[in-house]
């Protein structure tokens, strides 16, 4: 009986042991969480818990994209009407009856350039602010506040190209376009 | 003792599954795209061919040829093409239209002008009841009440001389202004 027990207690032991590992190793990943000091953590593990940064590029043909950071970029159309013909400033414009749609690509990069990091993330893209008289599509994806996937397989350290369209009417009046969109990289 | 092995091993495995599954919960990040441009205001103005007129070469663009054909003083006229005839010469015409659009404009209507490009002292040139001025001197003015977005007809009238005796050709410029 006593032999019975002692091996209960052995079992049970043992059990919380490899809890408090597994809770250890589980918090060690993430970023907020760890309070290790940065030169105690070796560099592979130091690699996984760094932000997936997000590089916005110009793509040849295509409108030009300035870089602001890591983050955050700048897609200048150029000047643009309605009764303009073919590639204007790297963007292409198409008219209807009542809206024409500018064309153009872009592209970006999750981390850094031929990153090591594995895996791939999920890509999403939605609106910053609120665009009542025009219509945002990135790769088809219409595009509203909420974000909406435009990518579910992107690796990192890659650069992969998307195409962005806006549909303006032409009641619009004319003037500077400002148009925020958001992009969001979740690891799968 | 048997069944003690197999609770110890299965706790064991899902004990090390908790990291696996705890590092799969990655870090969200995000980056933001600004696009700008600039909208320009346009119009633009194309030539139609009416259903009653002749038909226009580059019909639906904004650069088109009108082709009375042969006409003659005692001839019939050539399908669409009214002629009547005067004292000292003829005159032929053919209605045909002009749709000007606009986009991005705040504008109401539009003027309309015209102009003849190569000086014809013989021939005279009038679209409706106006006659064209020629090049230099300033366009004649046919609208300043122009309505978007719709065909609207206009009438070009040629008066010939009896005494004229060669092939009739000319340029028309036409310009349309948001008002």
């Amino acid at each position: 009986m006593n032999c019975k027990v002692r091996s209960r207690v052995k079992l049970i032991t043992l059990i919380w042991f490899l809890l408090g590992i597994s809770t250890g190793v589980a918090k060690g990943q993430r970023s907020r969480t760890h309070t290790v000091p940065a030169t105690a953590i070796p560099l592979h593990a130091h690699q996984e818990q760094e932000a997936i940064s997000i590089t916005f590029l110009t793509v040849p043909n295509g409108s030009p994209v300035h870089s602001l950071g890591s983050d955050q970029g700048v897609l200048d159309l150029g000047r643009l009407s309605y009764f303009s013909r073919g590639d204007v400033n790297g963007a292409e414009i198409q008219d209807q009856r009542e809206v024409f749609t500018v064309s153009t690509g872009f592209a970006l990069r999750l981390g850094a350039l031929n990153s090591r990091r594995a895996g791939t993330a999920t890509l999403s893209a939605f609106l910053l602010g609120a665009t009542p008289s025009q219509i945002v599509l990135v790769d088809g994806v219409r595009l509203s506040m909420m974000p909406l996937i435009i990518g579910r397989q992107v690796p990192y350290g890659v650069v992969t190209v998307h195409v962005l369209k806006i549909v303006i009417p032409t009641s619009m009046p004319a003037g500077q376009l400002l148009d925020s969109i958001g992009v969001m990289a979740t690891p799968n | 003792m048997k069944n003690r092995a197999v609770l110890f091993a299965a706790l064991f495995s899902g004990l090390l599954l908790i990291p696996s599954l705890a590092s799969g919960q990655g870090q969200t990040s995000s980056g933001s795209l600004a696009v700008t441009a600039e909208i320009q205001s346009s119009i633009s103005l194309s030539f139609v061919t009416d259903p009653s007129g002749v038909v226009l070469t580059g019909s639906g663009t904004n650069s088109a040829t009108l082709d009375f054909g042969t006409v003659s003083r005692f001839g019939t006229p050539p399908l669409n093409v009214t002629e009547t005839i005067g004292v000292i010469s003829f005159t032929v015409s053919t209605p045909f239209d002009i749709s000007v659009l606009k986009s991005n404009v705040t504008s109401a209507n539009y003027a309309l002008t015209a102009q003849v490009q190569t000086a014809d002292g013989v021939n005279g040139w009038k679209i409706d009841t106006f006659p064209l001025t020629i090049f230099p001197a300033a366009p004649t003015s046919l609208t300043v009440t122009g309505v978007y977005g719709s065909n609207v007809m206009h009438t070009l009238y040629l008066t010939i001389p009896f005494s004229e005796g060669a092939n009739i050709s000319n340029t028309i410029n036409f310009v349309a202004t948001a008002n």
